[in-house]
C-alpha cells in the first residue's frame, strides 16, 4: 500500500515534534517510499549546509559530498574526513575504567576488572557522539560501512549528488 | 514405496526440494506465482485458514496448562510444515522456532524415521536437544504428521517453554558445564501413539523432573494443539483440494521470501554492520555457587565479533567471525540456534507485517567457526543457557540494523532491546524437589528508541506476550511471598532517550526451606549487554540480594514500614531497623543458600540501553522523571546537565542555568577527552606489556587461535610486532 506524508510531518519527526498519536499512526501504517528523499531535504534545511548530505549517519554526524568527496561532518561543522575511515579514530575519547568514574553514571556500576567505557567526545563542540562498552584492550571497531553506491545506483535508482 | 506424495520417501521428497532451491535459487522452484494472480480473494482465504488455525490451537489450547509459563506468559507456539519440514505459517509466541521445529523434522527424514521406528498417523515425536534442532532444554517441541489420502502432506508442530526440565539446577537456563547435567533430553522420542501419550513417557517425567504435573500438562497442550491443527489441516484440503494445497503452501514460501527482501531493499541500507558482544562468567570467585560443576568454576570472557551485511538482492548474511573455542559451560549456539535469536528479533523489528516461513528464512544466511562456541563440534557441550548468547547477540544485532533505518529515516522503526535477569526457585518439600523459572523478568524495562524513552516495564521481546503472569500464582507454585515491585530512582540508561527504569522485585520465602536461583542478567552484573546508540550510554548492572534470619517478622507486626528497594535494605541495615544473620549480595548467577519463612530474597531487572547524548534530552522529560520518582534533581544536573527548581509544590526548570551548565559540561568533555589517536598509543603500550586482565587476555589469545581474521585485525589495531605473543 502506497504512504506519503507531507514533508512538515518528517520535520517534525526530526525535530522529535511530532504528537504522538501521529507517532503511533506512522509507526503502524505501512513504510512510505519517499522518506528518504524527504529526510534529506529536512536535514538540508536544519542544517543550512551548501554541500548535499549523501546519508546520516547519527544523530551528530552526516556523510556529505564536498567537492565530490564524501566525507563525514558534525553538526557543529566539525569534519571527520572520509566516510570509509572509521570517525572513532579521529575523535576525542574520555575512558571510565575505575569504580569511581563508573560511579558518575550508574549507581549499579559494571565492574572494572572486565569492562570500560569509551566516550567518544566531538572536538569540534563536546557532544557525546557514542559510548561503547569494552574489555580493555579490545580494539576500536567500525560498525557501518555502507554500501552507498549500491544504495543509490541499484536500490533507489539515483545518481549521489 | 515411501510414505510421502506420489509415493516418493521423505527423503526422496527433501532432496528433490533442495535440488530444486540449489538450482533455480526459488523455493521448490517455483518461479512464476501463480495463485496469487489467478485468484488471489482465493489464496488469502486459504491463507487465512491456515493462520487461524495454528493461532486458534495457541489461544485454546495454552489453557489446559497448569504452568503460568504457559497460560499466562505465553511461551509457545505452533506451525504448520511442508513435507519436507519448511515452515509454512506460525502462530505468535515464541517465535525463536522458526526452524527449529524445521530442524528436527529434518533430522528425522535424514535419520530415516520414516523406516524405523515409523512415521504414522496418531504418532508424536519430541525432542529438546540441540543436536537435533532443540534450544535449550526446557524448550520442548512436538512434531505430527499430517496424512491425507495415505499420503504424508505435512507436519504439525508446536513447542513449549517449560518451567524445569531436571536438570541439575531447576531451572531454564542452568549452569550446565555439559549435556550430562542439562535434565531429560528427547531426541525424536515417540510420546504419543493413536493421540494418547504413551505411559513409558509419561512414567518417566513422573520422576525426572521436579514438576512432573506441570511438564506432563504441558505435553498435553502441545499434543492438543497439534492435533487440532492436523484435524485442521484436513479440512482446508478437502474445501480447497489436495493439488491446491500442496501448490499454495510452497508458493506462500517463496512469495515470502521475494516479501522479505523488498522489505530490506525498503528500510535499510546495504553495506556492513559489525559489532563485539561479551559475556564475563566471573565462577572463580562466587561463593554462593556451592554446586557449581568443578569444570565451570573459572573466569571466562566469552566474546563475538560479528558483521551483518545487508547485500545487494536484500538478503543478510551474518558472519560470526570471533568467538571463544567450545568448553564446559552452557553458553553454546548452533546455527540452528542462531537462528532462534534472530528470529524472535526480525519477526518483531523487521518482518512484523511479512507472512515468517521458510521464505524468510532462505533470506538470512549464516557462518560461523567451526570449534567455537557459536559452532560446537562436541557433541557434550552445554546449550543450557543459549538465551544468554541469543539476547547478547541479536540485541546487539537489533541496534545494528537501527542504524539502517536511521540511515533511511524510519526514526520510528529504531528500537534496542534488552537481556533478562531472572530468578528460579527450588523447593525443598517432603515429597521431594520442586521448582522451575519465576518469568518476573518478562516485566523488564526495553531499551530508548529514537522517538521515545525505552519502555519501564513491559518489554521482553524474548517473551512475546510481555507479561510476567499474576502475581498470585506465581506465589501459590513456588511459596515466594511477593513484597515489592518498584522502580529504582537513579537507575537507568541515560540519554536524549532514556532506557526504561531499573525494576525491583522482592520476596519473602514462604516454605520450610527454599533456594533462590539469581540470575542477575543473562549476562552477569559487570558487563553491560549491549552498548547504546549515537552517545547514549549502556544500561546499568542487575544485582541479586538475600537476607536470612532476619527481624522482618517483627518489623510486620509492629507496622514498622519494610525496605521496598536494594538500596532501602542497605540503609536499613546501616540503621538497625532491619537486621538478618546473614546477608549475600550477587553480581552474576548465582544460589542463595536455603531461604525459611521470612528470609528475604529480591532481584534488580535493569533496563535497557540509551539513545543520544544525555545532554540533549528535553529538559521536560527530566521533569517528568523527577515528579515520578526515578529521577533526583541532583542526577539530573549531573548527568543531563538540567538545572531544577521546586516552586509552589511543583518541579520547573531553570532554562538559562540549564543552558549554562549545559555547555559547561560540554567544555568539561573537552577537558578531560584526549585524542583518540593517544590514546591508541598510550594503550598500545599496555598491550606490549601484557598489562591486561588475565581472564581477558586468556579470551584475546583463545579467539586468535580460530580466527585469523580477527587475530590480523587485532595486530594491525595495535600495531604489534608479528612476533608478540600475548
Amino acid at each position: 500500500m502506497s504512504v506519503s506524508y507531507p514533508e512538515e510531518v518528517i520535520r517534525k519527526l526530526v525535530k522529535r515534534e511530532l504528537p504522538w498519536d501521529d507517532l503511533k499512526k506512522m509507526m503502524s501504517s505501512f513504510k512510505d517510499a519517499d522518506r528518504f528523499e524527504k529526510y534529506l531535504k529536512v536535514l538540508q534545511e536544519l542544517t543550512g549546509w551548501k554541500e548535499k548530505i549523501v546519508l546520516p549517519l547519527s544523530e551528530h554526524l552526516m556523510i556529505i559530498n564536498k567537492d565530490g568527496n564524501l566525507v563525514i561532518r558534525a553538526l557543529c561543522g566539525y569534519e571527520f574526513g572520509d566516510y570509509k575511515e572509521n570517525w572513532k579514530l579521529k575523535a576525542l575519547i574520555h575512558v571510565r575504567r575505575s569504580d569511581e568514574e563508573f560511579k558518575e553514571i550508574y549507581l549499579l556500576p559494571p565492574d572494572p576488572a572486565w569492562c570500560e567505557i569509551r566516550e567518544f567526545v566531538c572536538p569540534g563542540c563536546g557532544a557525546l557522539l557514542d559510548v561503547d562498552a569494552v574489555p580493555p584492550g579490545y580494539p576500536i571497531i567500525k560498525e557501518f560501512e555502507p554500501d552507498i553506491e549500491t544504495f543509490y545506483m541499484k536500490w533507489l535508482k539515483k545518481t549521489i549528488t | 514405496m515411501g510414505i510421502g506424495y506420489g509415493g516418493k520417501t521423505l527423503k526422496e521428497m527433501l532432496e528433490e526440494s533442495e535440488r530444486l532451491w540449489k538450482e533455480t535459487g526459488h523455493y521448490y522452484g517455483i518461479k512464476e506465482i501463480t495463485l496469487a494472480k489467478e485468484d488471489p480473494v482465493k489464496l488469502e482465504r486459504f491463507y487465512s485458514r491456515l493462520l487461524s488455525l495454528v493461532v486458534g490451537a495457541r489461544e485454546s489450547v495454552r489453557y489446559i496448562a497448569s504452568s503460568p509459563g504457559t497460560k499466562e506468559v505465553g511461551e509457545l507456539v505452533f506451525a504448520i510444515y511442508t513435507p519436507e519440514g519448511d515452515g509454512v505459517v506460525f502462530s505468535t509466541g515464541i517465535m525463536a522456532h522458526v526452524n527449529t521445529l524445521s530442524r528436527f523434522i529434518k533430522w528425522m527424514i535424514e535419520q530415516d524415521y520414516e523406516e524405523d521406528p515409523g512415521i504414522i498417523e496418531g504418532r508424536y515425536f519430541e525432542a529438546n536437544d540441540w543436536w537435533v534442532g532443540g534450544l535449550h532444554p526446557v524448550d520442548v517441541l512436538q512434531v505430527t504428521p499430517i496424512f491425507y489420502n495415505g499420503q504424508l502432506i505435512g507436519w504439525s508442530g508446536g513447542v513449549i517453554h517449560c518451567l524445569e526440565c531436571g536438570a541439575y539446577e531447576p531451572a531454564g537456563c542452568p549452569l550446565s558445564p555439559t549435556r550430562f547435567v542439562e535434565g531429560v533430553h528427547l531426541m525424536g522420542d515417540i510420546v504419543a501413539e493413536n493421540d494418547r501419550l504413551r505411559k513409558d513417557y509419561v512414567e518417566k517425567m513422573k520422576i525426572n523432573v521436579r514438576f512432573p504435573e506441570l511438564f506432563l500438562m504441558d505435553t498435553k497442550v502441545r499434543l492438543s494443539g497439534n492435533y487440532m491443527i492436523r484435524e485442521g489441516v484436513k479440512k482446508v484440503i478437502e474445501e480447497f483440494g489436495l493439488e491446491y494445497y500442496l501448490r499454495a503452501i510452497r508458493e506462500l514460501i517463496e512469495s515470502g521470501r521475494r516479501a522479505f527482501q523488498d522489505k530490506v531493499k525498503a528500510t535499510l541500507i546495504p553495506g556492513k554492520y559489525r559489532t563485539a558482544a561479551f559475556i564475563p562468567l566471573n565462577y572463580s570467585k562466587v561463593e554462593g555457587l556451592r554446586r557449581l560443576h568443578p569444570l565451570a568454576q573459572q573466569d571466562f570472557l566469552l566474546m563475538y565479533e560479528y558483521e551483518i551485511n545487508v547485500k545487494e538482492d536484500g538478503t543478510l548474511h551474518y558472519d560470526f567471525y570471533a568467538a571463544n573455542p567450545q568448553a564446559p559451560h552452557p553458553l553454546h549456539a548452533t546455527p540452528t540456534l542462531l537462528r532462534g535469536g534472530l528470529w524472535i528479533t526480525l519477526t518483531q523489528i523487521l518482518a512484523y507485517d511479512l507472512r515468517v516461513s521458510e521464505g524468510t528464512n532462505r533470506c538470512v544466511s549464516f557462518s560461523a567457526i567451526p570449534g567455537t562456541t557459536l559452532n560446537p563440534t562436541d557433541p557434550h557441550i552445554s546449550t543450557s543457557n543459549v538465551w544468554n548468547v541469543l539476547c547478547t547477540l541479536f540485541g546487539s544485532g537489533v541496534r545494528l540494523l537501527s542504524y539502517g533505518f536511521f540511515s533511511r529515516g524510519f526514526l520510528e522503526e529504531i528500537f534496542q532491546m534488552n537481556a533478562n535477569d531472572m530468578h528460579t526457585i527450588q523447593l525443598f518439600t517432603p515429597k521431594g524437589l520442586a521448582g522451575g523459572d519465576n518469568m518476573e523478568h518478562a516485566g523488564a524495562g526495553s531499551g530508548a528508541r529514537a522517538v521515545e524513552d525505552g519502555l519501564d516495564a513491559g518489554h521482553c521481546l524474548w517473551l512475546p506476550d510481555t507479561t510476567a503472569g499474576n502475581a498470585e500464582r506465581w506465589e501459590e507454585l513456588f511459596n515466594e511471598l511477593y513484597l515489592y515491585r518498584s522502580f529504582l530512582r537513579d537507575v537507568y540508561a541515560p540519554g536524549r532517550f532514556r532506557g526504561g527504569a531499573a525494576r525491583n522485585s522482592q520476596f519473602i520465602a514462604w516454605t520450610d526451606s527454599l533456594q533462590a536461583v539469581l540470575k542477575c542478567g543473562w549476562t552477569p552484573g559487570v558487563f553491560p549487554f549491549d552498548k547504546g546508540m549515537f552517545g547514549g550510554y549502556p544500561p546499568p548492572m542487575p544485582i541479586g540480594y538475600a537476607l536470612r534470619n532476619t527481624n522482618i517478622k517483627e518489623l510486620i507486626e509492629k507496622g514498622i514500614p519494610l525496605p521496598r528497594t536494594v538500596f532501602e535494605v542497605i540503609d536499613a541495615l546501616k540503621n538497625g531497623v532491619l537486621k538478618a544473620e546473614e546477608v549475600y549480595f550477587y553480581k552474576t548467577h548465582d544460589v542463595t543458600p536455603s531461604l525459611t519463612y521470612y528470609d528475604l530474597f529480591g532481584i534488580v531487572h535493569k533496563g535497557g540501553a540509551a539513545y543520544g547524548d544525555p545532554i540533549d534530552r528535553d529538559p521536560k522529560l527530566v521533569v517528568r522523571d523527577v515528579e515520578m520518582g526515578l529521577v533526583s534533581k541532583e542526577y539530573a544536573e549531573k548527568v543531563h546537565g538540567v538545572i531544577l527548581k521546586y516552586e509552589n509544590g511543583k518541579w520547573a526548570v531553570d532554562l538559562e542555568a540549564t543552558a549554562k551548565k549545559r555547555e559547561s559540561i560540554k567544555r568539561e568533555r573537552l577537558a578531560k577527552s584526549i585524542p583518540v589517536k593517544d590514546f591508541v598509543e598510550k594503550e598500545r603500550e599496555r598491550i606490549l606489556e601484557r598489562n591486561l586482565p588475565e581472564a581477558v587476555k586468556r579470551s584475546y589469545r583463545e579467539v586468535m587461535k580460530l580466527s585469523k581474521r580477527w587475530r590480523d585485525e587485532f595486530y594491525t589495531f595495535w600495531n604489534l610486532p608479528e612476533d608478540f605473543e600475548l
